[in-house]
């Protein structure tokens, strides 16, 4: 039976191969599409994981980059019993080349960043720097900007002077995020920043002693602040994590839409390609049915060719789509994996979705024929 | 014949079967108070004008259509009112159709093309084995693995009645099996038929507008106006 659909899966040679590669468009689309989605759950989610520890204390209603805060004011938060390790950051927007990269240039004491596992604690190659007018950037943005340890960054303060940083090493983290951002000392950082005292800062990060104290350690930060008059507030990971998610989410309902669309066109392209088949071949299956096959034996033979059409338009459209990634990989620099179980599982649900939808119909009509009718209009 | 009469069943019976067709307010009888029993092992060849009845009167005994009255009995069953799925039991087990056109499956070599009506259940080994006897038997020994294209039209219908004879039904029908072959092919064909009768003691029952074919049969029908006329030769009626 699987047999006889084999041999007459691929009769008319140009209709199947319409059909293969309007399935294989499909799901080209869809491998790219679910893989770029599954990389960045999974990306969050290690994100999430590693970062449920830490909270984030700034100046109240700014920006992370236009928040001030005085780290002599905030010494009762970093006393607090909870607190395993902290660290003060100078964050500021910087100019690249002619201005079309705008990364974070961040200033920070690397024993404090360390200690609460910051880029500084993830030097892949070279070292962390030192002196002033170092820095380190990641392997990533290293590898996107074309540049190697000892190269130089220029970049220009707000009052216009030339700032040459050397880089010394580079980082790597688990978010995309970071991984944008190029790392100096405070020193450093503040030429960026104008009007920054000596303990001024953008935030400090905290680290909590157990992802489970960040609660109670947020509301005793708020307690002292109000008591203290402090103009800060406290954001866990938590919060910004439900901004994350919320961006997975539009990009994952992005990606089924466009799995539908796709999912549509490569079914519209299965029934058609089927039906002009199985209209071809009524004769066939009149004759087929003349000879004791079952109107069950036919549905089961039409949506075996349409399953055997289906698969290998998926395989080609995999394919397909692995080259997409291929290529989207070198151009950014990402590890996206198209091999992960879930995307796995959902192109192959995909496919048999799409084979025996789109096989259904043509193989009810085939199954409807009458044989008396058909072979006497010969 | 094998059997002497009084051994012999009845194969195939019709009782006051009538076909009708209506288009619009036009009724055609395809059929009109058909009463014919077939014995097991009889020769019967149909004659009779176009438009008479003939191909009606064997797609209903060959369990493919549906009188509009009367009763239909195959092998002792009645299968007037069996639903399709029913029917395809006897169509598989009982009846071997072999048609004007051949029909065979174009991708398919005879080898497969004879196992076709099997295919749902399975082939098994002895399956191969027997389409490969059936095909040896025919004289397409060398052709068994051709496809119906690579084929002469007297070789393809060798192959469609090798694939009638696939699940050994002990009924052959055949619609001017003969139509699209030449004369000499023709008899080659109606050579194969006699063997099935004479050898193999099929129930035979053939359509067909060619003389020489019908007087090969032991029984020879005609047909008018939905009706049979017997002809030179007696025949039971039910
Ligand atoms: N589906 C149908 N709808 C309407 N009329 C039909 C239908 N099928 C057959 N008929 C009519 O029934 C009658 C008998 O047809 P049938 O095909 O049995 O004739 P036949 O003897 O086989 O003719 P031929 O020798 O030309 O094959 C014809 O008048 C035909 O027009
Ligand atoms: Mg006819």
């Amino acid at each position: 039976m699987l047999r006889y659909a084999f041999k007459n899966a691929f009769r008319r040679k140009n209709i199947a191969a319409l059909s293969i590669i309007g399935i294989a468009i499909g799901v080209s689309l869809m491998t790219a599409m679910a893989s770029l989605s599954a990389t960045i759950t999974d990306q969050t989610n290690k994100f999430a994981q590693q970062n449920l520890d830490s909270i984030t204390v700034q100046q109240k209603g700014q920006l992370i980059f236009t928040s001030q805060i005085n780290l002599t004011q905030l010494y009762n938060i970093t006393v607090l019993e909870h607190i395993e390790a902290y660290s003060a950051q100078v964050v500021a927007v910087v100019q690249l080349g002619i201005g079309f990269v705008n990364p974070q240039l961040v200033g920070l004491n690397v024993n404090n960043d360390t200690s609460i596992g910051g880029p500084t604690s993830n030097i892949i190659e070279g070292r962390v720097f030192q002196y002033e007018n170092e820095c380190i950037i990641s392997r990533m943005g290293a590898e996107f900007l074309n540049l190697k340890i000892g190269d130089n960054l220029s970049l220009y303060t707000p009052d216009s002077k030339l700032v040459n940083l050397t880089i010394t090493g580079l980082y790597e983290t688990s978010s995309i995020i970071t991984q944008m951002n190029i790392y100096t000392t405070l020193t450093t950082a503040r030429l960026f920043k104008l009007g920054f005292a000596n303990d001024t800062y953008s935030v400090l990060l905290i680290k909590a002693d157990d992802p489970a104290n960040v609660n109670q350690i947020r509301s005793e930060i708020e307690n002292i602040s109000e008591e203290e008059g402090l103009n800060i507030e406290v954001i866990l990971f938590e919060d910004q994590i439900q901004t994350i998610t919320q961006y997975t989410g539009t990009i994952n309902i992005l990606v089924i839409s466009i799995s539908l669309i796709a999912g549509v066109a490569g079914g519209m392209s299965i029934v058609v390609a089927m039906l002009m088949s199985v209209i071809e071949r009524l004769k066939e299956y009149a004759t087929l049915k003349a000879t004791g096959w079952q109107n069950t034996d036919v549905i089961k033979d039409i949506l075996y060719e349409s399953l055997i059409v289906t698969a290998v338009g998926g395989a080609v459209g995999f394919g397909i789509g692995l080259l997409y990634l291929g290529a989207v990989s070198a151009f950014f620099n990402i590890i996206l994996n198209p091999l992960q179980p879930i995307v796995i599982t959902q192109i192959i649900l995909f496919v048999i979705g799409m084979g025996l939808a789109g096989g259904i119909y043509p193989a009810y009509k085939a199954s409807k024929v009458s044989p008396v009718e058909i072979l006497r209009g010969a | 014949m094998h059997n002497s009469d009084s051994e012999r069943k009845v194969e195939i019976k019709c009782e006051n079967v009538s076909k009708v067709y209506k288009l619009g307010s036009n009724i055609v009888k395809a059929l009109d108070n058909v009463n014919l029993t077939i014995m097991r092992g009889d020769y019967i060849s149909i004659m009779g004008p176009s438009g008479s009845g003939k191909t009606t009167l064997l797609n209903i005994i060959g369990a493919l259509d549906h009188p509009t009255s009367g009763r239909v009995f195959l092998d002792g069953y009645d299968i007037t009112d069996l639903p399709e799925r029913k029917l395809t039991f006897f169509r598989r087990n009982k009846i071997g159709f072999v048609f004007q056109a051949f029909y065979l499956i174009p991708t398919l070599t005879a080898l497969d093309n004879v196992l076709t009506p099997i295919m749902p259940r399975g082939v098994k080994p002895e399956d191969r084995t027997r389409a490969l006897m059936l095909l040896e038997m025919l004289g397409l020994k060398n052709r068994v693995n051709h496809k119906p294209g690579e084929l002469s039209g007297g070789e393809r219908q060798r192959v469609a009645i090798a694939r009638a004879l696939i699940s050994d039904p002990p009924i052959i029908l055949g619609d001017e099996l003969t139509g699209e072959l030449d004369s000499k092919t023709g008899q080659e064909i109606m050579d194969i038929i006699d063997r099935l009768n004479s050898e193999f003691g099929k129930t035979i029952v053939i359509v067909t507008h060619d003389t020489k074919v019908a007087e090969r049969a032991k029984i020879k029908l005609k047909m008018r106006d939905g009706r049979i006329n017997k002809g030179d030769v007696f025949l039971k009626e039910g």
